[in-house]
């Protein structure tokens, strides 16, 4: 692909990826519940540590799946 | 003194009240030397956990912010960590342009309304607050772990960060927008990329479902057959 996509946080200008809003997170993990990689979601390098911090603490908290289909 | 958040995931058997009394019990730990201080609590209420803690299916979840000297935090720890009907704990830095939970959400969310989430009635979340009010609290002292990252970067994006500022009301706006109409453009990008990425997940997870039921029916399919056959062979 030529261009790239443009990062989701940055286009919505959000300066912090909240680690609570598991329904915008849930986005970005896999259907396994692995963090998706960058080159799968466009999103900015700044973002992608950011979400991935902000998905560990999300999954401590249960708000998301370690595996999801693991407990189903 | 720095900005604390926590999240609680209390057992699920609580009244309302029984919760506060206990949140209130810790609080004093922190506000008990008068530095402390509980700058907001709010109480989800009983959510679905994505997994079970403790063979529990669900939680009370409880995030409350405060400010407090890094000193007491040992003993709240402390305390928290003997406490048998809290299945789980979290203590973060707070993030200064995020002190209320959930702001994030709706800039974003364009696949699920909020209505059909599962165990949506029992969470309630505030509305988006005025905007800019933070941002103060990032010139402490150096900053443990993860902070220092968190510092630095901010650092860098303070360029941004001005025109945020600047564009921020109006982002409240199209926020709102997007729950009635999906005309803008932002809207239109988002589903669009939304599009892109996500056959990957959903297509994958229809496929993998529709693979198992393929697999069921044709199982039950050859049994079906056996049977007919079965009934066959009892008929000659």
């Amino acid at each position: 692909m030529a261009f790239r996509k443009a990062c989701r946080f940055c286009e919505n200008k959000i300066a912090r990826v909240d680690y609570k809003d598991e329904r915008t997170l849930d986005r970005f993990i896999s259907d396994r519940g692995k963090i998706l990689p960058r080159r799968a979601t466009g999103t900015c390098a700044r973002h992608q540590r950011q979400m991935a911090m902000a998905i560990k603490r999300a999954r401590y908290l249960a708000l998301l799946p370690y595996i999801r289909g693991y407990h189903t | 003194m720095r900005e604390y958040e926590i999240v609680y995931i209390f057992r699920s058997n609580f009244t309302p009240e029984e919760i506060e009394a206990r949140i209130e019990r810790y609080h004093a730990i922190l506000t008990q030397d008068g530095s402390g201080e509980i700058t907001a609590v709010e109480q989800w209420g009983k959510r679905q956990l994505a997994y079970p803690i403790q063979k529990q299916p669900n939680g009370y979840y409880v995030v409350a912010q405060f400010t407090a000297d890094p000193a007491v935090l040992p003993e709240l720890e402390r305390v928290l960590t003997l406490e048998e009907d809290l299945l789980r704990y979290l203590i973060v830095l707070s993030e200064g342009e995020l002190p209320i939970p959930g702001s994030m959400q709706g800039a974003m969310d364009d696949r699920v309304p909020i209505a059909s989430r599962d165990g949506s009635g029992d969470e309630k979340r505030p509305e988006k607050p005025a905007e800019g009010s933070a941002e103060s609290g990032d010139a402490e002292g150096p900053a443990a772990d993860d902070e220092a990252a968190a510092d630095a970067e901010e650092g860098d994006a303070e360029e941004g960060d001005a025109e945020e500022g600047e564009t921020e009301e109006g982002e409240t706006v199209e926020a709102e927008d997007e729950g009635d109409g999906d005309a803008d453009e932002g809207d239109a990008e988002a589903e669009a990329d939304a599009d892109a990425d996500e056959p990957t997940d959903d297509a994958a997870a229809d496929g993998a479902e529709g693979d198992e039921e393929g697999g069921d029916d044709a199982g039950d399919d050859q049994d079906s057959d056996e049977e007919a056959e079965e009934a066959a062979e009892k008929e000659d």
